[in-house]
């Protein structure tokens, strides 16, 4: 089913309960058919003072009241309540709970267009108990709420009811980016020593084995004792206590593509840098969830998600994994965050280009 | 393009462009039109008139079903197709006609384009436009003259069975739509408390919505019915008019010995009303026609009532029995006007409100019993599927249920935070007194929660040891347990 954008005024939430809408009636094509068969035989009952034809036309109209009411009393008390990830990526199917009550008829919950998109999706909501629905990520950001569309046909198909609804989550759903997979043009990697202790400074105080030499092995690696048992030079491979360090600053300067852009190059710079067990730092600076914006008629588009905000305070985690970093990054506002001194590799992330400290 | 096969669970979809209909939906929808054709033919007076269109569009149906043409009807639908064919068919019908010497008939011509018509019966989206322009076949008979008696029922027929198709066509539309998975893996989605009075609420409300349609339903044919401008005759019947009809005056006046006269009679020339303006029979009311044959309906014997020409010889017969026949000897018997073709129709305006009246009371009542089969059916197989249920689980959670029952109507319940081992030794030293029933709380708790099933022989003695020790200690009668109490 397609949906155009429409010319309508928006309808206001209800007063008292400002997350859903007043239920509306929409005709659905049988109508337009029972209306022109009620029409016909009105005009031809008229014309001909033929008492049957009155009796189709009350019929008619008698099934599509009844039709227009059950599919009204439908919606009139149900609730819908979704449990949702904690972390999600944009774009990627993220699994829901959703729970309906009050349904004492099936009902779809539709998931209403962007402005992007034409095509509505829905599910259908025939019982009580909770259930699993599969929905995709919208774009980065942390949502603390979705806004669905509740329809109700009616017995008969010919009319439907219709209500908008902001469903709040229980937990804020932060939304990533993916990572977008590029060459930064790495430097040489530094390491930092574990644990709060800076004396340590090389990474090759644990002997792993020997190899044959390659063109560019510093001379002094060269294990002797080997090259002279297979006669040709091996070369000693060392590894250290200590690890990799990757620090990737996010510096926001303005919202857009770019801007998206920069956060999934800075996500994927992370993920590379924890698949390679390296100490990965992710620095930037957060912005709080936008607010809600008002609910339209239902089967309206949704508006634009707002523009990413001013970012208030900075954040420097440690990441440990992949849902961490994404968990930051979807919260990352407009902005420039505070650095710390650090050791090891710094990569500034910046929608006009990367640069390594 | 079509949602076969079905989206998949939990994930939301677009609204799919085709959906397969249900046998019930397509029976239905089938229905639907076999009772525009019962109406055509009751009109026309000719079996044929439903026999042939229905075997034609049955035999469409069963084509389509039979051989799979969906590739074909989803590129054009069948109504398409259908006039299509009957555009090709009949001018190759006309070209055959001018050509050959013998003339060929007509009629296979729209039976084939229905048959066309019928081979696409798959989807939705094409019997919910078919099914409501099926009310189209009916409307044109219902225009059509004469009797409209047999044709009352019609509309409600066609309107039941069309808004059951409909509702049917909603559903299969419904079941279309992915629905989320439910969290307990059962096979249906969960009902919440009560909802099994769901299916007795929606018959109710079919019937309550259908009895009011069919009260409302009578409100045009009491606007129709001229009760309220007729006027009671002798005999306590109401006179009915039709376009032109007598109205008789309060009295016999004229009546008696008043004589039919032909146009040009001595009567008042009245004007009033829709009939000839006359008042032949001198009452003091102007004559009207009922039958429309341009001949004033008159009261020739003054019971109030016209008089009717039953033997159609053109005089004017007493609906009481005397037969105004020229030169008979009913008071008054004159002859009948010029023209001699003097009918007069006489009908009781409230037959035809009782008609529909009984019509309705059978629909009623047939709504009513149609509704009770439905939850009665749905019960019993709700009962059949539970009792299937319950007897394909364990025997072991069987038979710890059946404990609990046991000892709840002896007085001994369960508690929440009770084992089954102590539970049955609970029992077993008290209301269920038996030696062995310890031990089968303990086989219960091995089947329960142990790594695997018991034999079958532990099973069967479990199973008896408990027939045994309910048989030995009956529960306590009811006055027993009031006394207790």
């Amino acid at each position: 089913m397609t949906t155009g954008p429409a010319s309508d005024p928006p309808v206001r939430a209800r007063p008292d309960d400002p997350d859903r809408t007043a239920r509306r009636l929409r005709a659905r094509p049988p109508l337009a058919g029972v209306v022109a068969l009620a029409v016909l035989a009105a005009l031809l009952g008229v014309a001909t003072r033929h008492g049957t034809l009155g009796m189709l036309v009350v019929a008619l109209g008698g099934l599509a009241v009844y039709d227009a009411l059950s599919a009204r009393a439908a919606l009139k008390r149900v609730e819908v309540t979704v449990a949702n990830p904690i972390d999600g990526v944009a774009g990627e199917p993220s699994v829901h709970v959703v729970q309906a009550r009050g349904i004492v008829a099936p009902i779809e919950l539709v998931l209403p267009v962007w402005w992007d998109a034409a095509v509505r999706s829905s599910i259908a909501l025939r019982g009580t108990g909770p259930g699993t629905m599969v929905i995709d990520a919208p774009d980065r950001g942390v949502v603390t709420h979705m806004v669905f569309d509740l329809v109700a046909p009616g017995p008969l198909g010919l009319t439907e009811a219709a209500r908008r609804i902001r469903v709040w989550l229980p937990a804020p759903w932060h939304v990533g980016p993916a990572g977008r997979a590029h060459d930064p043009g790495w430097p040489r990697l530094r390491t930092i020593p574990p644990g709060e202790s800076s004396t340590v400074t090389q990474g090759d105080d644990l002997f792993r084995g020997v190899r044959p030499y390659t063109r560019g092995d510093p001379r002094r690696s060269v294990h002797w004792p080997a090259t002279a048992h297979r006669g040709t030079l091996m070369v000693k491979e060392r590894d250290g206590i200590e690890q990799v360090a990757l620090r990737v600053v996010l510096e926001l300067d303005d919202g857009g593509p770019d801007a998206e852009a920069a956060v999934e190059r800075a996500a994927w710079l992370v993920e590379h840098g924890l698949s390679r067990g390296w100490r990965v730092h992710l620095v930037t600076a957060e912005a709080p969830p936008a607010p809600a914006a008002p609910l339209l008629r239902p089967g309206f588009p949704l508006p634009p998600p707002p523009p990413v905000g001013p970012a208030t305070h900075t954040v420097a985690r440690a990441i440990e994994r992949v849902d961490g970093a994404r968990h930051q990054l979807a919260a990352v506002g407009i902005g420039l965050p505070a650095q710390e001194p650090w050791k090891g590799l710094t990569r500034v992330v910046t929608p006009a280009g990367d640069r390594w400290q | 393009m079509s949602t076969e096969p079905a989206a998949p669970p939990g994930v939301p979809q677009p609204a799919p462009l085709r959906t397969a209909a249900s046998p019930a939906s397509q029976a239905l929808a089938l229905m639907a039109v076999l009772v525009a054709l019962v109406a055509v033919a009751a009109r026309l007076g000719s079996p044929m008139w439903f026999a042939a269109p229905a075997t034609a569009l049955l035999l469409g149906i069963v084509i389509g079903l039979a051989i799979d043409l969906r590739r074909w009807f989803a590129a054009v639908p069948g109504a398409a197709a259908a006039l299509t064919t009957l555009v090709v068919l009949s001018v190759a019908w006309a070209v055959a006609g001018t050509s050959a010497e013998v003339a060929t008939s007509y009629a296979p011509v729209p039976l084939v384009a229905l048959a066309v018509f019928g081979a696409d019966w798959r989807w939705v989206e094409r019997l919910r436009p078919t099914t409501v322009a099926s009310g189209v076949v009916l409307v044109v008979p219902l225009i059509g003259e004469g009797d409209d008696t047999a044709l009352l029922p019609l509309p409600f027929a066609w309107s039941a069975v069309a808004a059951a198709a409909l509702w049917s066509l909603r559903r299969d539309d419904q079941r279309a739509v992915p629905a989320p998975v439910p969290l307990d893996g059962a096979a249906g989605a969960p009902r919440e408390p009560g909802a099994g009075r769901t299916a007795l609420a929606v018959a109710a409300s079919w019937l309550a919505a259908g009895i009011v349609i069919a009260l409302l339903g009578l409100v045009p044919l009491y606007f129709e019915a001229p009760v309220v401008t007729g006027r009671l005759g002798s005999d306590g019947r109401v006179i009915t008019p039709g376009p032109g009809a007598v109205v008789p005056g309060d009295g016999d006046e004229g009546g008696s010995g008043g004589g039919d006269r032909g146009p040009g009679g001595g009567g008042p020339g009245d004007t009033v009303g829709g009939g000839t303006g006359r008042d032949v029979d001198g009452d003091g009311i102007p004559d009207r026609d009922i039958d429309g044959d341009g001949i004033p309906d008159v009261d020739l014997d003054g019971d109030g009532i016209p008089d009717v020409d039953a033997d159609g010889d053109g005089v004017p017969d007493d609906p009481a029995g005397a037969t105004t026949d020229p030169g008979g000897s009913a008071a008054g018997g004159g002859s009948a006007g010029a023209g001699g073709g003097g009918t007069t129709r006489l009908v009781d305006d409230r037959e035809g409100v009782r008609t529909v009246l009984r019509v309705l009371g059978v629909a009623v009542v047939g709504l009513l019993v149609a509704a009770l089969v439905a939850v009665g059916v749905r019960a019993l197989v709700r009962a059949v599927a539970r009792r299937r249920a319950l007897a394909a689980r364990p025997w072991a959670v069987r038979l710890a249920e059946r404990l609990e029952d046991e000892g709840a109507r002896r007085g001994r319940a369960r508690r929440r935070d009770e084992p089954v081992t102590g539970y049955a030794r609970a029992l077993a030293d008290g209301v269920l007194a038996h030696d062995r029933l310890e031990e089968v709380g303990a086989a219960l708790s091995a089947a329960l929660f142990g790594p695997g099933p018991p034999s079958a022989p532990t099973a069967e003695w479990a199973t008896r040891v408990v027939d045994e020790a309910v048989a030995a200690n009956p529960p306590p009668s009811r006055r027993a347990r009031r006394r207790r109490r």
